[in-house]
């Protein structure tokens, strides 16, 4: 039996579709134009781009910046050099990549919040695990030292990161033909030849993906931060993301945190552009 | 060709039907209609930062008991909402801003009170204070604590919380040493000996609440002038900051300090550290306890009286500078109802309730502070040398803090620029104070 409907079959079924489009307008499009508003307004005055003015103008962040590219370049770096050096040996261990995968991968379905729990208690001065190993080296406590803060929270994004990076440049590496590399081998290409001649120029087109994921996602989650620093010390792990949390959650300034919001997106928009400059480059 | 037979398929009227009612339960669900009115039997909304669900300490044990007690004697169900205690503060004028989830009644802190002032965030209970039977029996420290400038009351005060030093009495035999001068010399011998003199909270936001805050002031820095501007580039502060960095820099004091957390209080826990300044509440944290001498005290919030008692703890007032008075900070935890409400009634219900001079005296007995009623004084619990100390450093050397229309960013400030300077000897102190603080003033 079949129902009679009076509408036409696609005009009803663009209803619903049009139900969604509202949806998203209101959790994706709506916050984006409210923050843009609020961005503009200080106080309920209208001061224009005194906010921006304002915020550029302290050190805090400055600061912040500047601690966002470090940490951001050691872990895109580190993030996608290891990936790369996993994604190579498993892609040559096909028997058992599936069982490295699932361990890999441990870190990655873990939040933020208990990886950066699990790293916190490694460096607790007293029986953090780590700590216990480099203090007789170090005569210091990591987490107490602006240096060694950024490396603990950098080891544990990475940590958390690698699997990403590692499936990503794994399934990049499997649609290079076999075939490629015996030949090579067969013309007398030493591994780091291969490496280099045929593997990275073929994967060129999968490279900037990996890189602009693992660059937007460091870039914008504040929440490793948060569970191993709290941004200390001495504001030595305070990201951009970070005092975005703060300027909002803690200090509810939503005016100013709007602004930094806006300015954050910006550079993420100009990361993306830089990619797809690259990428135009290579076509 | 493929994507249109695939569009026909989807629209299949079963499809379509399946499609309109998930819709429709969406709708229904995310309407006014679903959500239950407050009826007049609605359980009383509160926030704290006690977990009385899974209680962690004595305090969180008695807060379930007296809950469960006020269900039982008064009928008065009450829904607790822990918080966490660094973020209860910003977190409630956040939802009184954004028209949030609000509770009925709220636990703040009332050196917070300039900054809910700001955001107008609290309901004006003056008439209600003013009215209680307990109103003439309040500490004045704790009713000043809920006053505005403007002389109406804003909050209810639940008990007075103070700082000072805990010290192993073996490690100072001649006593704690009253100022800094003093200090750096015994600091020195207990090196010699591989100790660390002091151990305290160096890092995050309550930092400025609690040494860091006795230190500037006792050396005559001020956190801000009467209306509330930052005044952090002073000589004063610049001293207090040579002092801590000393203390670093001379491994008197171990870095641990600067470590996110609670992690230093385990120094002074182990006997590793010789003192620790802490708050009249520390003792329900602090255990267990090993003195330098090896014996151990393990009796829950009860190790340190037993350390007490055993004459291997002793307690001090917190270091002053040289020729100056000691200074404590005094901070009331309080209740406050915010701005939207829905149920004051009943919120004062609750507040009647724990304001009775046998709850408000268990309350703060749990809590580590002293009682608000002057009457409580007297209860036996209040009799001991722990607390006879308490009272008299609280009444020498109490001190509220200064009017900061916005908290938690000044207090994260000033923590964040004095860990700087600690940890970056290099850094000019009154160059990077007044950075901080023209930051903090250009905010207003």
């Amino acid at each position: 039996m079949r129902l009679n409907l009076s509408l036409p079959r696609q005009r009803l079924f663009a209803l619903p579709l049009l139900a969604t489009f509202f949806f998203l307008l209101s959790i994706q499009v709506y916050p984006l134009l409210a923050c843009f508003w609020m961005a503009f307004w200080r106080k309920g005055q209208f001061v224009g781009l005194g906010n921006f003015h304002f915020l550029l103008q302290r050190s805090e962040f400055w600061e912040s910046l500047q601690t966002t590219l470090i940490f951001g370049s050691l872990h895109v770096i580190l993030t996608f050099t290891l990936g790369f050096l996993v994604a190579l040996l498993l892609n040559h261990r096909r028997r058992s990549t599936s069982f490295y995968l699932v361990i890999l991968f441990i870190p990655w379905i873990l939040s933020q919040a208990v990886v950066g729990t699990i790293w916190r208690w490694l460096f607790v001065s007293d029986y953090g695990l780590f700590q216990e190993w480099f203090a007789p080296f170090l005569h210091r406590t990591l987490l107490a030292d602006k240096v060694g803060a950024l490396a603990i929270v950098s080891l544990a994004s990475i940590w958390h990161s690698l699997a990403l990076a590692t499936i990503l440049l794994l399934a990049a590496l499997q649609t290079i033909p076999p075939e490629l590399y015996e030949n090579a081998r067969l013309d007398g290409a030493k591994g780091s030849q291969i490496v280099w001649q045929i593997t990275l120029p073929l994967l060129r087109p999968h490279l900037s993906v990996v890189l602009l994921l693992l660059s937007l996602r460091n870039m914008n989650a504040p929440g490793l931060i948060l569970a191993i620093t709290d941004g200390g010390p001495a504001r030595a792990t305070n990201t951009l993301s970070f005092y975005l949390y703060q300027l909002v959650w803690r200090f509810g300034d939503f005016d100013l945190g709007a602004t930094l919001a806006l300015l954050i997106l910006l550079l993420n928009a100009l990361l993306l552009a830089g990619f797809l400059q690259l990428e135009r480059e290579k076509v | 060709m493929a994507q249109v037979s695939k569009m026909s398929q989807l629209c299949q009227p079963k499809h379509l039907v399946l499609v309109w009612t998930v819709i429709g339960i969406l709708f229904t669900a995310c309407g006014k209609q679903g959500l239950p009115a407050p009826a007049a039997s609605s359980p009383l909304v509160i926030w704290t930062s006690f977990n009385d669900k899974n209680p962690q300490n004595a305090q969180d044990r008695w807060f379930a008991q007296a809950l469960a007690k006020l269900e039982q004697e008064k009928g008065l169900k009450v829904e607790n909402e822990t918080q966490n205690y660094a973020q209860i503060n910003s977190k409630l004028n956040l939802a009184v801003a954004t028209k949030g989830d609000l509770p009925d009644l709220s636990y703040l802190n009332s050196q917070q009170l300039n900054t809910y002032l700001a955001k107008g965030a609290l309901e004006d209970l003056t008439a209600y204070v003013s009215a209680a039977p307990w109103f003439k029996d309040l500490e004045p420290a704790a009713l000043a604590a809920c006053t505005a400038p403007d002389g109406k009351i804003y909050c209810v005060p639940g008990h007075i919380y103070s700082r000072l030093i805990y010290y192993w009495a073996s490690d100072c035999p001649q006593g704690f040493p009253a100022d800094t001068v003093a200090f750096l010399k015994a600091a020195e011998q207990l090196k010699q000996q591989g100790k660390y003199a002091l151990t305290f909270k160096g890092s995050e936001v309550s930092a400025a609440e609690g040494f860091i805050f006795s230190l500037l002031h006792s050396f005559g820095g001020k956190y801000a002038d009467a209306e509330g501007k930052a005044t952090w580039a002073t000589p004063e502060v610049a001293q207090a900051v040579a002092f801590l960095r000393t203390l670093l820099q001379e491994g008197l004091v171990s870095d641990v300090v600067f470590s996110p957390g609670f992690d230093h209080e385990r120094l002074f826990q182990d006997g590793k550290a010789t003192a620790f300044g802490g708050g009249s509440w520390s003792y329900i944290y602090l255990y267990p306890l090993t003195s330098p001498q090896g014996k151990t005290f393990a009796q829950d919030s009860a190790s340190v009286a037993a350390a007490l008692e055993a004459g291997e703890l002793k307690l001090a007032s917190p270091l002053a500078a040289p020729g100056e008075k000691p200074v404590t900070l005094l901070t009331i935890p309080s209740w406050g109802i915010p701005k939207g409400s829905k149920q004051p009634a009943l919120a004062k219900q609750f507040l009647a309730y724990f304001m009775q001079r046998e709850q408000s005296t268990a309350y703060a007995f749990a809590s580590g502070g002293l009682p608000v009623l002057t009457s409580a004084l007297t209860d036996v619990r209040f009799q001991t040398p722990y607390w006879q100390f308490v009272r008299e450093n609280q009444t020498k050397y109490g001190q509220q803090m200064e009017p900061l229309h916005h908290y938690d960013r000044a207090m994260t400030l000033l923590t964040e620029t004095i860990g700087r300077l600690v940890l970056d000897p290099n850094l000019d102190s009154l160059t990077e104070l007044q950075k901080a603080q023209e930051s903090y003033n250009a905010q207003q």
